[in-house]
Formats: C-alpha cells, structure tokens, sequence
C-alpha cells in the first residue's frame, strides 16, 4: 500500500499533496542551479590545486641563483609617468629583486622619492594613529605591547595589527562567522523550520512584484559572489592557505580579487535599485517593539507583524547602509591614486573587511530564513505569491491591511 | 603536451573549426527553406516590408511602450549585448588574441578602464535578464534547458574571463579558453546562433509581411 504524504491542516478532500508538489516543482531548476555552481566552484578548486603542483608558476617572487642584488626600485620616481593604461604586466617587472625583500625594506622604512607635495608621502608605510584617535599621547609609543584588538586599535601600528592574519581581523573574523554559522545549524537543528500555522490554505495572494523579484535574486547572486570573492581575499592567509597551500591560494586569490574589483560598481547599481524596491514597508512601526517582545515567534507563540517584520527591516537597512559603506569605502580602494590619503585608505581597508562581516552574518540568517528555515517563504520571492496561512502566520498585520482596503490580489495559475 | 598547451593549441582549432563549419552549414541549411510553389502575386512592396522590419524592431512597437516590462528587457537586453561586443572585440586581451590567431582587427583596443565599464554593464544585464526568466511565471514556462544552457554557459565564459584579468595565473587563462571552446562548440547546434540569424527572420517576416502589405 502507498502512503500518500497528507499536508497538515489540508482540508478533507481538497488535493493534499498540491503545494507540495509546486514547491517542489519550484525547488528544481533553483537546485541545478546551485549543484551547478558548487560543482564548477569545486572543480576550480581541485584543478587550482592540481596544476598549482604540477604547472611552473607564471612569475617567479624568488630571484635566480646567482642573481646580483641591486637597490629597490623606486616606485615611481619624480618626472616618470603614470604606467599607461592597459594591462599590468607583472612577468618580470621586478628584475632579479624579489617581491620579498622589496616589501621587507619598506617595513623597514625605505622611503622612495615623490613628486606629491605632502610630508610624509616618501614615506611608504609608517606607523599611524586612525583618524579619529585625537592627540597622539606620547606613552602610546612606549608603552609594552598591548593585547586585544581594542588595545590595537589605538596604537600607533594599529593598522598593520588589526590585517595580521594570525591575530588579527581575518582570524576573528573567521571565528565570528563561524560561531554565527553554528548558532544558525543548531537552531535549525533543535527548532526545524517554522510550519504555516493551520497548513497551506491553497488560496495564494501577491507578494512582491516581478521588479521586486528581479532586483532581489539578481543582488542575491552578486552579493554572494561579492562575498566568497571578499571572503577569500580577507580570510584565505590564516584559514585557506594552511589547507590548500601558497601556490594554489595564489591562483584563487588573483580571481576573487579581479571579480572582486568588477562586480563591486554592479553590486552598488543593484543596491541602489533593492533601496528603492524594497522601501516600502520597512520603516519602522510600533508593531516592531511587540515582535520583538515575543521572540519574534522564534521561540514558538505568535509574533504580529506588518509587511516586514522587524528582523526583516533590520536586514533591509544593514544591507543598504553598510552596503552604502561597503560601496564608498570600495570606490576609495578602487581608486587609491586618485581618491585616497593614506590614512582614508587605512580607514576604509579596515571598515570594509569589518561591515562586511557584519552584512555576511546577517545574510546567513536571511538565507536560512528565506530557504528551509520558513516554510513557504522561498515560494513568496520566486513566484511573487505567497499563501494565505502563511501571511497569516508571519504577517498578520499586513494581511488584515489588506482585507480592509479591499487590496488582496488574489493569483491564479 | 600539458594541459595548457592542448587548450591553446589543438582543442583551440578544432573548436574555432566546428564552430565556423556549423554556423554555415545551419545558415545554409535555413536560407534553403525557400518556399516552394509559385508565390501568390504580391499586394505591397516585399522590400520595404523587409527594410522597415529589419529597422523598426531595433525598438518595441508602439502597443508595448507603456510597458514597464518590455522597456526592462529592451534596455538589460542592448545593455548586456553591447556591453558584450565591446568587450570581446575591444579589450586588449582579446584583440591581442584575435590578432595573433586569426585577424588583424582594424581598430584599437579601448582603455582598461573603459572595458571594465562594459563588463560590468553586460553582467547587469545579463543577470538581470536571466533572474527574470526565473521568475516571471511565464518566461518560466517557455524557457527550454536550451536556454539556461546558453545564458549560463555564457555567463561562466564571462566570469571566468574577468576573473584572468590580472593575467598572473595560467590555470585561469586555460580555465577561461577552455569554456570558450565549448560555448564555440554549442553554439551552432544552440539558441545562440541568434547572434547570426536575427537578420535573417526579421527580412523574412518583414518580406512576407510586405507582400501581404500588412503594416505591424
Ligand atoms: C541566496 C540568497 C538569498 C535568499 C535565499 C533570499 C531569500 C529571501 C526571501 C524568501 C525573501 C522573502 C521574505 C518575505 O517574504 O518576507 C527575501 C526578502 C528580502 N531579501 Fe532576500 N534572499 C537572499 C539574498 C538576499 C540579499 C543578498 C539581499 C540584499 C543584499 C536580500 C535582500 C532582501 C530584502 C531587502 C528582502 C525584503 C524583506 C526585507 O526588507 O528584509 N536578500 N529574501
């Protein structure tokens, strides 16, 4: 005998295993999809691995045997042009000097010449306070080294201590998002995904509009190349090289890095359009504080809420502030020569890799509560539909808006 | 040979030469679907049926510009193609390649700069295109696996190739050769051949609409 699965709350005769069915209708192309990419992410990975082994690396940072030092270059010495647009061409560019000891004589201080006009501009790095620590305080530059990022921050070489990959923000950062991971597996794990109380009604009304729609799944796909690109670039010293090794990060590093840089102005145009889709509905209502004051029905219960709930409008403006942050600060690395001091440079490196964290973390929460953490929510973004229980359960503010001015669109196949 | 070597070498030939010997045989083969018979006698002008067609349909037709819908895929849809051919005919690598393997081309190479710009608009578009074939209930319907083929195959070229910029890798050289060798290789068999046959099917239709002296 089969056992046909029963929807819970359908009514006695009515099809049970409809919605169901649509949903998984829905979930299709969306998982060929995604196998898709992991699969093509996967082979990256392997053949980077393989032919980082097995292929003679492109340029070589050490110098040939034998090879005789000569003094660094200077960067761009007084009166020599700007490298003309086109490519870099790295192959060679430094002589027989390696990329190494170069970078050690400028921690060491090497100063270079300048045609800039302002002091300290011959000076390629050199310890600094962040902007907006005021007066520098004399014993900050004795006092024995303190530990804790908080300390960090208000030395002189803050800046250098807080991209250190092994104490630094790509460690934390690491750590951060992986604790944020686990708490998402383990509420998923104890608590399952959140039913539609009363079951799907079969009676779906419109959600969100086609424009809405494509604005969100095209962000959500730049968004989260941006994120693996970004991902790699700030967490790959202390997590991906001791697992794949120098060679083959070099190769994923180059990549995310290019994509990095081209995807960032597309992320920011999309940004612009999700702000004006989407703001609507997420201003914030005295309807939030009870949300919030039941757990947001996380816990079990019933949480009212109006078109957005509060953690969905606290989702809206993480995203498009610090995403506005992640865009400003972007366009200044993009654009060093033109748009950048020093210490402005400093700033952004360390905003962007810190609100990008931030937004990260958040995004893990919206993914899971947008794909298995809800029940029917996923349906709402792809189709524009959304069931009637559902916006009941999740909604209910909304949904009884609707009814009393008379504006449920109801859809049909 | 390495791997690279094979990429660069013969798999490049053999792809480039399926691809021009396809691409004629199919444009032959649609170009013979004459009609046969006698034709009935013309009511209008055949030619300015088909001029007007292969013109008029650069924009939508007039029942459609108050369409939010038609405008979006109008615009993401030039945005994505020219952002493409000035990308794959104007960028320096790409010259740099189609001079040393093929032909001279006639003209410089644009800007760094100014090519990024043009990737970065194709990606919107293209992207923008093909998450509304996701979820506009009906592209849904009548997209084929062809389809999604084609985009994504497309898309991966692209991805690939921006991610080779920094031209520091071989790998990602020969990762991104090596996609466009198969999208050459599907392209002839795909809706890709699009590219040659719009000419074709707006003369045609604009031809059998002049001669029935219809205006649409
Ligand atoms: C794979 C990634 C993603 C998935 C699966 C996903 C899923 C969803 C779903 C199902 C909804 C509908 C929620 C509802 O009906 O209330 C939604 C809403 C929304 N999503 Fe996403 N999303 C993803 C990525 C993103 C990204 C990257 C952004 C922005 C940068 C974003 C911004 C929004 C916004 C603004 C809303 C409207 C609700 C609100 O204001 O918070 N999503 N998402």
């Amino acid at each position: 005998m089969v056992i046909l699965p029963q929807v819970p709350g359908a009514l006695p005769g009515a099809p049970a295993s409809r919605p169901t069915r649509r949903r998984r209708a829905l979930l299709g192309p969306w998982l060929a999809l995604v196998a898709f990419l992991a699969a093509l992410f996967l082979a990256v990975l392997m053949l980077a691995s393989v032919s980082a082994q097995t292929a003679e690396p492109l340029v070589s940072v050490r110098p040939p045997e034998g090879a005789v030092p000569v003094a660094p270059p200077t960067l761009r010495a007084p009166g020599v042009p700007r490298r003309p647009l086109g490519f870099d061409a790295p192959e060679n560019t430094l002589g027989s000097k390696s990329d190494s000891d170069i970078w050690r004589a400028i921690r060491e201080g090497a100063a270079g010449t300048t045609s800039a006009p302002r002091p300290d501009d011959g000076m390629l790095i050199e310890g600094r306070r962040p902007p907006f620590v005021k007066a520098p305080r004399p014993e900050i530059f004795t006092r024995p080294p303190a530990s804790g990022l908080l300390a960090d921050f208000t030395r002189a070489d803050w800046w250098a201590r807080i991209r250190n990959a092994e104490a630094g923000l790509p460690r934390i950062g690491g750590y951060f998002l992986g604790v944020v991971l686990a708490v998402i597996v383990l509420y998923a794990f104890i608590r399952g995904p959140m039913p539609v109380e009363g079951g799907f009604s079969g009676r779906r009304i419109r959600r969100f509009r086609l424009s809405q729609r494509v604005v969100h799944w095209s962000i959500a796909i730049v968004f989260i190349l941006m994120a693996l690109t970004g991902l790699a670039l700030q967490l790959g010293r202390p997590f991906l090289i001791p697992l794949i090794g120098k060679d083959a990060f070099s190769v994923i590093a180059t990549a995310s890095m290019q994509a990095h840089n081209l995807f960032g102005p597309v992320l920011i145009v999309l940004l612009v359009l999700l702000f004006i889709t989407f703001l609507p509905g997420n201003f914030p209502s005295r309807a939030d504080i009870i949300w919030l004051i039941k757990g947001g029905g996380f816990f079990g219960g019933h949480a009212p809420a109006g078109r957005y709930n509060l953690g969905e409008k606290g989702w809206f403006w993480t995203a498009t502030l610090i995403g506005a942050l992640l865009g400003a600060t972007g366009i200044i690395m993009l654009f060093p020569d033109d748009l950048g001091t020093r210490a402005l440079l400093e700033i952004s490196v360390f905003l962007h890799g810190a609100g990008a964290l931030i937004v990260i973390a958040y995004l893990m929460g919206h993914i899971y509560l947008g794909t298995y953490g809800t029940e029917g929510t996923f349906e709402g973004m792809v189709t524009g539909c959304v069931d009637e229980n559902w916006a009941r359960t999740h909604h209910e503010l909304w949904l009884k808006e609707l009814e009393e001015k008379g504006e449920i669109e109801e859809c049909r196949e | 040979m390495s791997l690279i070597e094979l990429i660069e070498g013969p798999f490049w030939t053999f792809s480039a030469s399926l691809f021009v010997i396809f691409v004629f045989w199919r444009l032959v083969s649609i170009l013979d679907l004459r009609r046969r018979g006698a034709p009935p006698k013309p009511q209008g002008s055949r030619l300015a049926g088909a001029i007007r067609a292969l013109v008029v349909r650069f924009v939508p037709r007039s029942p459609f510009t108050r369409s939010g819908r038609v405008w979006f895929t109008t615009l993401a849809g030039y945005a994505f193609h020219l952002g493409l051919f000035v990308l794959l005919l104007a960028a320096v690598p790409h010259v740099e390649f189609i001079e040393k393997r093929i032909v001279a081309l006639p003209w410089e190479p644009i800007s760094r700069t100014g090519f990024i710009i043009a990737a970065e608009i194709s990606f919107l578009g293209l992207i923008m295109l093909y998450t509304r074939r996701f979820v506009d209930p009906l592209v849904r319907k009548i997209s084929r696996p062809d389809d999604h083929i084609a985009s994504l195959l497309t898309f991966i070229v692209m991805l690939t190739g921006c991610m080779a910029l920094g031209r520091q890798s071989v790998f990602l050289r020969g990762l991104h050769m090596g996609l466009v060798e198969l999208w050459l290789i599907y392209f002839p068999f795909s809706s890709l051949m699009h590219t040659f046959t719009w000419p074709i099917s707006r003369l045609v239709t604009g031809w059998e609409a002049g001669r029935r002296a219809v205006r649409w």
